[in-house]
């Protein structure tokens, strides 16, 4: 049973870090669906590195650093181009999955190299992952650039009349949320689950997506439902252990799903509105276009 | 509101019609799905087709060949020429990606600009 709960916490661990970047980006009005493709990427690349070089770091490193990169690309198509945000990061999404199939075929197979220590069977990740949430919620709430962030995703001209840069805000924030996507798909190849095989994050992205809608853009509601969709994701893999007999596994996986949706129509209603305010960034998905 | 439900509940019918027309296809070429990851292959390529066609109906015909030639022609190029696997998703990933850059020309276009007061204009957004 420990050991159960102990990995359903290492598999939340990649949704809170990878939903945390999307929270990020949505936070300033930029919508990324193609998270599955930046894990995908940093997955792969991270994977080849640490197995050629033999270094974790270096893996880690290069998987951070093409997820910026991603992330740059999502913002030069949706920010300086002006381009439909959601064809783009589908367009992310497609070349991740096709690229990575390509690039990573030879190496299909196991890592390895010795695990990462793991301190009472949890991951260092998973404290790295809450750190980050609280990092996040810290800056997004308590901080002057938190304020900026959170003002171009809601109103873009009226941040921009009161001196911020539109640009420059939504470049830092995607490009720190591909950083973190990235991040997570290198923990997944490296961290939890080392053996590569072609389209191995197997749909994490999405519920990662998924999981930012569900904590209604809120870090701390996040973690508590990437703890909840890790468990549930979790329990999909294997559920005859823990409860034999209950439902498919086929069906299991179905129910994070299920959740966002129950979660999404809750949401809509005029009650929930007038009670909670409205949670979504006001500008989330639109290209800003100064008039002049 | 009534509408909306409508565009759905056909959206739906018509993505079921292809699941079933994927089982009840020509055998030895289009085999009958075994897992779900190759089924889910073909699912892809319906939301780049319907994204690339851009809400024109018409043009969902010429882009949906394109990508039924990649796939089968994907399977065929592994075969027959000995390329690497994943060849047919690099390619379309590459398409993709360039087919998200000319977007570009939603918003700004190409001009020749002749004289100096012109090229003074460019850029300026009227």
């Amino acid at each position: 049973m420990w050991e159960f709960f102990v990995r359903s916490l290492d598999a939340s661990t990649i949704f809170t870090i990878a939903a945390l970047g999307e929270l990020i980006g949505q936070r300033s009005g930029v919508l990324n669906v193609g998270i599955e493709g930046v894990m995908l990427f940093g997955a792969t690349l991270g994977f080849i590195t640490a197995k050629t070089t033999g270094n974790y770091l270096l893996g880690f490193l290069v998987g951070i650093a093409i997820g910026g990169l991603l992330g740059l690309l999502h913002g030069f198509f949706s920010i300086t181009l002006g381009g439909d945000q959601v064809v783009s990061g589908m367009g992310i999404w497609i070349l991740g999955f096709g690229l990575t199939t390509y690039i990573g075929s030879i190496f299909t197979g196991p890592l390895g190299m010795e695990r990462i220590p793991a301190t009472l069977g949890l991951s260092p990740f998973f404290f790295l992952g809450i750190a980050l949430t609280a990092i996040t919620w810290f800056v997004l709430s308590r901080t002057s650039l938190g304020l900026m962030i959170r003002s171009v995703g809601e109103n873009p001209t009226v941040a921009e009349v009161s001196g911020v840069n539109i640009a420059k805000t939504r470049y830092l924030c995607v490009i720190s949320a591909g950083m973190l996507m990235g991040l997570a798909g290198a923990i997944f190849s490296l961290d939890y689950n080392p053996v590569w095989s072609y389209n191995f994050i197997s749909g994490r992205g999405f519920i990662a997506l998924a999981l930012v809608f569900f904590s209604m853009w809120n870090p701390l509601i996040l973690i508590g439902g990437s703890i909840l969709f890790g468990t549930l994701w979790q329990l999909s893999l294997n559920p005859q252990m823990l409860l034999p007999g209950v439902m498919s596994r086929y069906i299991w996986r179905t129910v994070p799903f299920g959740i966002t949706l129950g979660a999404l129509l809750l949401m809509s209603t005029k009650w929930f509105r007038t009670k909670w305010g409205a949670a979504t960034p006001e500008a989330l998905g639109q290209p800003y276009v100064k008039e002049g | 509101m009534l509408i909306p439900l409508l565009v759905f509940v056909m959206g739906g019918a018509l993505a079921g019609l292809a699941g079933y027309h994927y089982f009840a296809a020509v055998p030895g070429v289009y085999k009958i799905a075994r897992t779900y990851g190759y089924f889910g292959d073909l699912a892809f390529y319906g939301i780049i087709c319907g994204l690339i066609s851009q809400g024109n109906a018409i043009a969902t015909i010429p882009v949906a060949l394109l990508f039924g030639g990649l796939s089968i022609g994907g399977r065929f190029i592994q075969g027959k020429l000995g390329m690497s696997f994943g060849v047919d998703f690099a390619l379309l990933g590459v398409l993709m990606i360039t087919l998200v850059a000319f977007q570009f020309f939603y918003r700004y276009r190409i001009v020749r600009v002749k004289t100096r007061k012109e090229s003074m204009d460019v850029g300026v957004l009227r």
